[in-house]
């Protein structure tokens, strides 16, 4: 394939410069046609396609080189690359530089007819010009054969000879490469013009073998027929024949007398048009007006820049592609295989994706470095690669790194094989593209899975596409707690028991337990654990067993975990409010209407918004049963609520769901066991993860588990620290405003757990005189806490999630200003009214004050810690019909 | 602003009218305005500063069939005026649609289905009826629904189309929202009842426009709280110091209840059994007993306290008149019939204590706003969620101040 569009290329290339040729052309084509149509026509039968392609390269390419430096470079570096597959395939085959010398000796003679026959090529031109193609050569050649045909003549030769020039200069570095064809090649070009000629009185001849070689010609004309109609509209043209040819002939005239034969054998053999216009060039075979057309059209080329691109590609194409086509095929496919690989995927756009065009050229860079065995190169680097085929949770689920690895080596050998069979089989192309594609897939997919190899050995992306996976599919749980208890059988006697609690929370995937460098991983996949589990003392372990025998007894009692989390916690020594938990409901499961009849129980206006009213609502319940429940009850209503919202999870980015959840956990939850307890039943996001986990941990832990009162105060601090990390990060979160509370909620059932395990990581580290300070405290802490949340994110985001809350506040805010006392301020209250006199004197609220009063002053009268952002306050002051305006600009 | 500036009074008079060509009755425009005697003539070329798209002499003369009045502030003014305009662009309407399913205008239809302003098909549907839907919502609204306005019509004709929608439609207007029926709706001209602010008065020209209608409450108040000293609370029963505190006080005319400004409107809210309220619209006097406007009270306060050069100039006009009446017709003790002479005397200088073309600023702005965004807000990308919300109620009030 690749190797037909190549000689094709060359040939086209080369004729222009080497213009004089058209005789040559019809007398070369014959014998080349032969010679072609034989071998090549199965061939070019696969490589169709390509072929327009290729004349598509040639025009972008000659014009780049000459005109775009730009283009250049690119054009070099595919002339480069072809020049070394003409070069191989010319060593092959070395009776294709001969025949070139034919035709550069030819082509002066042809020159040299072209002059005189410029008239009637300008006639020709004219009527060529109607074609789009090239007006400028039209009118140049119009010009030409209005003023003189010595004019042309000139101009002609002189192009040409500096085309040449360059051309052999190309040539020159070419040959550098391959010095065989290089040293045929550079005087062929030279030479050819004078020989085109010469062989153009072979014509006839070529004309006759034609005939006879017919029916292999058909074949093969037949897909260069095809290319060649749709490439150029020349043949189109062809009935005036001269027009048409002159195109070709500036596309393909130096292709030496081979290339542009080929073309015009192609149209006459292959399709009734194409036939229709080999004998119409055979009639006119008169070689003055062929050469009078190749003249001309050298002329168009050399004042056309694309021309003279044109032959300079035709020069540099010209000593490669005169090795003959069949020969070029056969040294490819003996060779090299990255060179053929290149063309082809720039001459077969269409029938490689885009896709395929880059794996091939990765591949080819890949082989490139392996120019001889390429397909060995290739093989062994994928050899080296791990390649792991399945989905991300097949993957993960995959038990050991050693099964992977015996998967990936199964997968390789059953690969390789037609990798190793394709470069033997040498001799047809279609088997060998068919090798390459196979190697560029596997490349491909190695560099896919590359990715996910990475994410089974571990990384950051990992625990969360785990809990995606496991929220997402209810049935693949078993799978997976099969998987789990596997983990842990294999993990348990390596580490210790918090380390598999850890995993058991997080999910992280099986290879990276095991892994002999459990802290750095863990640091990098959780961002909160920064300390290292190694300093963890004793007691931090029993700690952990509390919790997981917490967790145990939650799994048994099922969804609502929390309550028999909260219940051992109790035990433990924690608040008693687990009780009322479970009686708040679910707001998010409600209609709108009973969210607005909800709303209105509360004695609370209609709030627009659903999330608004869900958040309200909750909010309502909370201050009516208590914070302790209300920090309950929120997680309680997240695993079911996370049902819905989990499929929208993957959409959302989890930050920000964690933060928002966060801050609005934290102010909630009596205290930090409630909030790790909640987590952790959230953690599972659904009913039967959280049991799996349960499941897990509990053997271990129950085993180990010492419940310390204490266990319960250390996880406070932790939960500090864990805010603040995680509420940076989610700042980002400002874009999904939208995503209300339900999203965070859900999000937060799979963020939970990272928490649950900073906790557990860090807890160990503060002293416990510190820990029951903090428990004391723990209140007051998480305000600033909750505060230094939202002021990390941005106004917006925190506004949404606090807005019910917060305009409850504001409202309270607003009434407990107090009024400036009159001793204070000469004029009091009435120069400075007080942001309640101001609404009830109906003064339009300039909101920018107003939030900043709120923020600074007014939120803290009420012993809010949050701030609002200016769109919150905006929403409070149009639910309550008070007018408020923006501060105007600086101008008033 | 007002704050560090000098706050502005509630005005006198705002109003968002309805404007409608008498040559071409689907020509319709609205503006607003705080002094619609002199709009009116605007419009109609008369005098200048009429907006463009009133401009047309094939449109003149134009009728203000309705009009919105009672805003508070320009600010509001110009948000109510826009929002109408821009029925399709308010967020007060949309926020109205997400409560109350009903099928409103078309205009909301898209606003129900998500972000409204995907199309800007601002001005298709410009007819007496649409504008009539979107003002019955926008009446509706969270937002406007609490301010204290009156609608009043003075054409029968709309006041009938208004009427039909009023049968159809789901919603109920607000108690609080006066419907008047005024100019031809009135078998009879009314007579010019200066005291009422929900009189009829027969025409345009005959709204009272200034503060000269406060001029007796102002001088009770004025004089009372010159010698505050025996002044208390009548919540809090504390003494009152009307230079430092705002002082609230009965507009009943002979009622000498005073009280903070806060205690009284704690004492309203209270009493209306709301704790969400911030506003109340009306309430019983603690002193007299008798039913207070809130608003009525607070123009009064804002109007002492922010304009008192204006109003004391108001005061000393009435003084003069007074005296010119009293010189004319022996000594007559009422004040009160001054009737239209003083008003106009009055109306300049009120206008100008408000601040130098204060409203007139705002009246170009909008005529310009509205006829500009035909063109810009047609052509602004529909894309607008944010953008439309900030415009709607931003622009103008920037513009405004």
């Amino acid at each position: 394939m690749a190797s037909i569009a190549d000689v094709i290329i060359l040939s086209s290339s080369p004729n222009p410069p080497r213009s004089p040729g058209p005789g040559r052309y019809d007398t070369k084509p014959i014998s080349r046609a032969l010679p072609q149509g034989a071998t090549p026509p199965p061939i070019r039968l696969t490589s169709d396609l390509s072929q327009p392609h290729t004349r598509s390269r040639f025009f972008p390419t000659p014009v780049a080189s000459t005109t775009c430096p730009e283009d250049v470079t690119k054009p070099k570096r595919r002339l480069t690359k072809k020049d070394p597959t003409s070069d191989t395939s010319k060593q092959t085959a070395p009776s294709k530089p001969r025949r070139k010398a034919k035709r550069a000796a030819d082509a002066p003679g042809t020159i040299a007819l072209g002059e005189p026959q410029s008239e009637t090529v300008g006639t020709k031109d004219d009527a060529v010009k109607p074609t789009t193609g090239r007006p400028r050569k039209n009118a140049k050649n119009k010009d030409s054969g209005n003023m003189t045909l010595a004019g042309k003549v000139t101009k002609t030769s002189g192009d040409p000879p500096t085309k040449k020039s360059s051309k052999g200069g190309k040539k020159t570095v070419a040959t550098k490469l391959s010095p065989s064809e290089d040293a045929s090649e550079k005087p062929t070009p030279k030479e050819s013009n004078v020989l085109g000629k010469d062989e153009a009185l072979h014509l006839d001849e070529a004309t006759r073998r034609r005939m006879d070689w017919t029916p292999p010609r058909e074949t093969a004309y037949e897909e260069i027929a095809t290319v060649d109609d749709g490439g150029s509209p020349d043949k189109d043209r062809d009935p005036s024949l001269m027009r048409g040819f002159g195109k070709l002939v500036s596309d393909y005239s130096y292709s030496g007398s081979a290339l542009n034969p080929r073309d015009l054998v192609q149209n006459a053999n292959g399709e009734g048009p194409t036939k229709r216009r080999r004998i119409e060039l055979a009639n006119p075979e008169i070689q003055a007006l062929l050469n009078g057309r190749y003249s001309d059209s050298s002329d168009q080329s050399s004042a056309q820049g694309e021309n003279l691109g044109k032959p300079k590609k035709t020069t540099k194409g010209k000593p490669k592609k005169f090795t003959t086509l069949t020969a070029r095929m056969t040294a490819q496919y003996s060779t090299n295989y990255a060179e053929e690989d290149e063309p082809v995927i720039d001459c077969l756009p269409d029938i490689r994706t885009t896709k395929e065009r880059r794996r091939k050229a990765k591949e080819t860079e890949k082989q490139s470095s392996f120019t001889v065995l390429s397909p060995e190169a290739a093989v062994e680097f994928l050899n080296d690669q791990d390649l792991v085929f399945g989905t991300c949770s097949q993957l993960e689920r995959d038990d050991s790194p050693q099964t992977l690895r015996e998967t990936q080596q199964a997968i390789r050998a059953s690969e390789s094989l037609p990798h190793l069979e394709g470069p033997p089989n040498k001799g047809p192309s279609a088997v060998h593209e068919s090798s390459t594609r196979f190697a560029s897939r596997l490349a491909g997919t190695r560099n896919l899975w590359c990715v996910g190899a990475r994410d089974t050995e571990g990384s950051l992306i990992q625990p969360e596409t785990i809990n995606v996976i496991d929220l997402t599919d209810g049935g693949e749980s078993p799978a997976k707690n099969s998987h789990d208890n596997m983990e842990q059988a294999s993990h348990k006697p390596l580490q210790g028991d918090w380390y598999e609690l850890e995993f058991a929370d997080i999910d992280l995937p099986p290879q990276k337990r095991p892994s002999s460098l459990p802290l750095t991983e863990r640091s990098l996949d959780l961002d909160t654990q920064v300390q290292a589990p190694a300093p963890i003392p004793a007691a931090s372990d029993t700690a952990i067993a509390t919790t997981a025998t917490a967790k145990v007894k939650a799994a048994k009692t099922t969804k609502s975990a929390q309550r028999a989390n909260n219940t051992p916690t109790e035990a433990v020594g924690s608040q008693p409010a687990t009780s009322q938990a479970p009686s708040m409901p679910q707001y998010t499961g409600f209609t709108d209407a009973e969210l607005s009849k909800q709303v209105f129980s509360y004695g609370f206006k209609a709030v627009r918004g659903r999330k608004k009213m869900i958040e309200l609502l909750q909010q309502c319940w909370e201050s009516k049963h208590g914070s302790n429940a209300t920090s309950d009850t929120q997680p309680i209503g997240q695993p079911e609520q996370q049902k819905e919202p989990v499929s929208k999870k993957d959409n959302v980015p989890k930050p920000t769901s964690s933060a928002k959840t966060k801050a609005t956990v934290k102010p909630k939850s009596g205290t930090f066991k409630k909030n790790r307890k909640p987590l952790d039943a959230t953690k599972p996001t659904s009913a039967t993860s959280a049991s799996r986990t349960n499941l897990r941990t509990s053997p271990n832990k129950n085993s180990r588990g010492k419940p310390i009162t204490a266990s319960s105060t250390s996880f406070i601090d932790v939960e500090e620290i864990q805010d603040s990390e995680e509420e940076i990060i989610p700042s980002p979160s400002q874009v999904q405003k939208h995503y209300t509370d339900i999203y965070s909620k859900s999000k937060t059932g799979s963020q939970l757990p990272h928490r649950s395990l900073d906790i557990l990581t860090k807890s160990p580290s503060p002293s416990p005189t510190k820990r029951k300070a903090v428990s004391s405290n723990t209140s007051a802490k998480r305000m600033p806490s909750s505060a230094s949340i939202a002021t990390a994110h941005t106004a917006e985001s925190s506004e949404e999630i606090s807005l019910a809350e917060i305009s409850v506040k504001i409202t309270q805010a607003v009434r407990v200003q107090p009024r400036v006392s009159p001793l204070s301020s000469s004029r009091g209250s009435r120069s400075r009214p007080t942001w309640h006199e101001k609404i009830l004197m109906y003064d339009p609220i300039v909101l920018e004050d107003f939030a900043a009063w709120l923020n600074i002053e007014g939120l803290g009268l009420v012993g809010e810690d949050r701030e609002v952002g200016i769109a919150s306050v905006r929403e409070w002051c149009e639910s309550k019909g008070i007018c408020c305006c923006w501060k105007k600009k600086a101008t008033w | 602003m007002e704050d560090s500036e000098k706050p502005k009074p509630i005005p006198a008079y705002y109003c968002c009218y309805l404007l409608r060509s008498t040559v071409r009755h689907a020509s319709l425009y609205i503006g607003s305005t705080p002094n619609p005697i002199r709009r009116l003539p605007q419009h109609n070329g008369v005098a200048k500063g009429g907006a463009k798209r009133t401009a047309r002499d094939k449109l003149r003369p134009w009728e203000m069939t309705l009009v919105v009045e009672g805003f508070t502030s320009n600010v509001g003014a110009l948000q109510f005026e826009w929002a109408w305009q821009h029925p399709e662009r308010s967020r007060h309407l949309d926020s109205e649609d997400d409560l109350e399913p009903k099928p409103r205008a078309k205009a909301n239809a898209n606003a129900k289905t998500g972000k409204p302003k995907s199309k800007p098909r601002a001005r298709t549907r410009r007819s007496l009826m649409a504008h009539l839907e979107d003002l019955h919502s926008l009446l509706r609204s969270t937002y406007f629904s609490s301010w204290p306005l009156r609608v009043r019509f003075f054409c029968v004709d709309v006041y009938r189309i208004w009427r039909a929608w009023n049968d159809r439609v789901d919603g109920r207007l607000p108690d609080k929202i006066e419907v008047i029926l005024d100019g031809d709706n009135l078998a009879t001209a009314p007579d010019a009842n200066q005291g009422d602010e929900l009189a009829p008065v027969g025409s345009i020209n005959n709204l009272s426009i200034d503060y000269t209608r406060l001029e007796d409450y102002l001088e009770k108040s004025m004089f009372m709280l010159e010698d505050p000293d025996d002044l208390q609370c009548t919540v809090c029963k504390e003494s009152i110091s009307s230079d430092e505190e705002q002082i609230v006080v009965c507009p009943h005319p002979n009622c000498r209840g005073t009280s903070h400004l806060l205690c009284l409107s704690t004492t309203f809210l209270d009493a209306i059994n709301e704790p969400d309220l911030l506003v109340p619209t009306q309430g019983t006097c603690p002193s007299c007993g008798n039913t207070v406007q809130w608003v009525a009270m607070m123009r009064e306060l804002s109007f002492r306290n922010r304009a008192e050069k204006e109003a004391r100039a108001i005061l000393r006009k009435k003084e003069k008149r007074v005296r010119k009446e009293s010189a004319a017709m022996g000594d007559s003790s009422v004040p009160r019939s001054s009737s239209t002479e003083p008003r106009s005397l009055l109306e300049e200088p009120t206008e100008d204590d408000l601040g130098p073309n204060w409203f007139e600023e705002v009246d170009i702005e909008s005529d310009s706003d509205f006829e500009d965004g035909q063109k810009h807000r047609s052509t602004r990308p529909p894309s607008k969620l944010e953008i439309v919300i900030e415009d709607s109620d931003w622009d103008d009030a920037e513009l405004v101040e």
